[in-house]
């Protein structure tokens, strides 16, 4: 099982790119995106103090997740390791 | 030979639609419409045709006029003589289906803002999405319309990521709960899928 989400490797994505850096996801890159994959099972992005617009923060699982939403609000996305 | 872009019909001689000729609306309300299209956004009215019924019997008579949106793309509107005006529509609806101007820039997008204020439209903010920012106004049907800019220019890039999107979409939407979820744990696969082919 993983917890990983993908990111288009475009400038308006780049900020959230960094937010998950900056909550201990780990960066590859995959084609046009970067996979960022979380070392834990479990893991919580918050919006505070990232400049991420509510637009692109709304839209930041458009590359795909791989993992389940626990739950995703205007200033956090919790996320978690699929158990299926 | 580059094999050609995602979405691109196959099986098919060149044959290509070149770009929008006209969009037609119902209004209810010609006198504001006219004025708002001239005089707000100052489109010149290009074209009208009044008409006795149409193709059916009961088509009711009808004034079918035109007003020009720029490179040669106009926005029409049918007013229908004695036709029961129809309730608003449902504020999800509005704001889904709406029209959208080109500006190329910031300042344009300011500039068009601060003369709907003048004419007393109500006009939001603009707002960034991904790659444009845009300014959202109703004409006086209700109808939403938009004035955006490009933040920065869609490239091949984003051809190729929305061919994954809507891969995705179109499983998602056919299985018994389709949600967004889904579409994104479907999205990942593809792109997983893509890695090992590529990789192999």
């Amino acid at each position: 099982m993983t917890l990983a989400l993908y990111v288009l490797d475009v400038a308006e994505f780049e900020p959230l790119v960094r937010t998950a850096q900056g909550a201990g996801m780990q960066l590859r890159r995959t084609g046009d995106y970067w996979e960022l994959s979380s070392p834990e099972p479990e893991l919580i992005l918050r919006r505070e103090g990232t400049e991420i617009r509510t637009a692109l923060w709304h839209a930041a699982l458009t590359g795909g997740l791989d993992g389940r939403i626990v739950s995703f609000t205007s200033e956090t996305i919790h996320l978690e390791e699929d158990p299926s | 030979m580059a094999s050609p872009p995602p979405g691109t019909p196959v099986g098919q001689p060149r044959l290509s639609l070149d770009g929008v000729d006209h969009l037609a609306y119902v209004t209810w309300k010609p006198r504001a419409t006219l004025e708002f299209y001239t005089k707000v956004l100052g489109m010149p009215l290009v074209h009208a045709i009044t008409a006795n019924g149409w193709v059916t019997e009961d088509y009711p008579d009808f004034v079918h006029f035109f007003f020009d949106m720029g490179r040669g793309n106009r926005i029409a509107f049918f007013y229908y003589f004695g036709l029961p005006e129809e309730g608003p529509q449902g504020d999800l609806m509005h704001r889904s289906r709406h029209l959208a101007f080109h500006v190329d820039t910031a300042e344009e997008l300011l500039d068009w803002r601060a003369r709907l204020k003048a004419h007393g439209v109500r006009v939001t903010t603009p707002l960034a999405h991904e790659l444009i920012e845009s300014i959202y106004f109703d004409d006086p049907n209700g109808i939403q319309l938009e004035i955006t800019r490009p933040i920065r220019e869609m490239a091949e890039i984003d051809a190729r990521d929305a061919d994954l999107t809507l891969r995705a979409l179109v499983d998602v939407a056919d299985s018994p709960r389709p949600s967004a979820q889904a579409l994104w744990q479907r999205k990942a696969e593809l792109i997983r899928k893509n890695e090992e082919v590529s990789g192999s």
